[in-house]
């Protein structure tokens, strides 16, 4: 694969992923390959890996659905996207607020392999404090 | 002959793991002057760090307050020009015993480079076990939390 073609394919999921968070019919599963493998790093509820698509369509997704306050502010923006073969380093900032109404304005770093241009491995950091406190409503002492 | 971006990263990297197990090394040479480091989140070391001095007299010194031995192994990297991006696998022990990343996850780090110096570094680590091992906090639902009741928290 070229690299724009990588670029292409990472920067339509994320748009994608935008678009949905605003409401709009697309979905953004569909840019990623049957036998996805995701892994959230961290110590959230959420940090474990997911296989395959449906796996990540039935936990993540239904999340992505519940978890978040939908709107035309949302938004994810790939800021830098390191190519080398088919594969990416993709740094990425996130605007949005949580379905409890705290902001979620998150900072995630990716290592994407893309195959078939689509989505095919995902390694995630982003800040999990943050994911606590203002996905699942809690607070530090 | 000059290392290439991605040599100069591991070895940064390398001069960062012997600084945790206590051994000498220059890692603040390989940075440029100017350089910039942001730790993501808003845990007490979480922010932006600009130039070596800042560098070294507010991060790393606040580190080393509740930090006392550690490692650091570059995972993987991925580089295209001045960029790098790595995962890093990072283990802490800290002042009081408690251990930073027990179950050995990657951290994702985003590396800029110029002129065979580091310009930027932006650190992605597991903020929760920052805030719960090296600062010994707890994340406490709010609805569970007594003081809520009273609308202290909220």
């Amino acid at each position: 694969m070229s690299t724009e073609s990588v670029s292409e394919a990472i920067r339509k999921f994320f748009e994608a992923n935008t678009r949905a968070m605003r409401s709009e019919p697309v979905n953004p599963l569909g840019l990623c390959h049957e036998h996805l493998v995701w892994t959230m790093t961290g110590s959230t509820p959420v940090a474990r890996t997911y296989t395959g698509l449906k796996e990540f369509l039935d936990t993540i997704g239904k999340a992505l659905a519940t978890q978040f306050r939908p709107g035309p502010g949302f938004g994810i923006y790939p800021q830098e996207i390191i190519v080398e073969g088919n594969r990416a380093a993709v740094v990425v900032r996130g605007h949005g607020e949580s379905a409890h109404g705290h902001p979620y304005n998150n900072h995630y770093f990716f290592f994407i392999e893309v195959k078939d241009g689509k989505l095919f491995k995902v390694l995630e950091s982003c800040d999990g404090a943050l994911v606590n406190q203002s996905v699942f409503d809690m607070h530090l002492e | 002959m000059r290392r290439s971006n991605k040599e100069l990263v591991s070895e940064f990297v390398t001069r960062v793991d012997r600084s945790l197990k206590g051994q000498p090394a220059d890692a603040a040479e390989l940075l440029s002057p100017d350089a910039v480091i942001q730790v993501i989140g808003s845990t007490p070391i979480s922010g932006i760090y600009r130039g070596t001095r800042e560098i070294m007299d507010i991060l790393v010194r606040s580190a080393a307050g509740r930090i006392a031995s550690g490692s650091v192994r570059l995972i993987d990297a991925i580089g295209q020009g001045d960029r790098i991006g790595v995962f890093l696998l990072i283990r802490a022990k800290t002042h009081t015993g408690r251990t930073y990343n027990a179950q050995g996850d990657p951290a994702g780090c985003y590396f800029r480079l110029s002129g065979g110096k580091i310009e930027e570094i932006r650190f992605y680590p597991d903020t929760t076990q920052i805030e719960a091992e090296i600062y010994e906090r707890r994340f406490v639902p709010n609805i569970a939390s007594p003081r809520d009741a009273s609308g202290d928290l909220r």
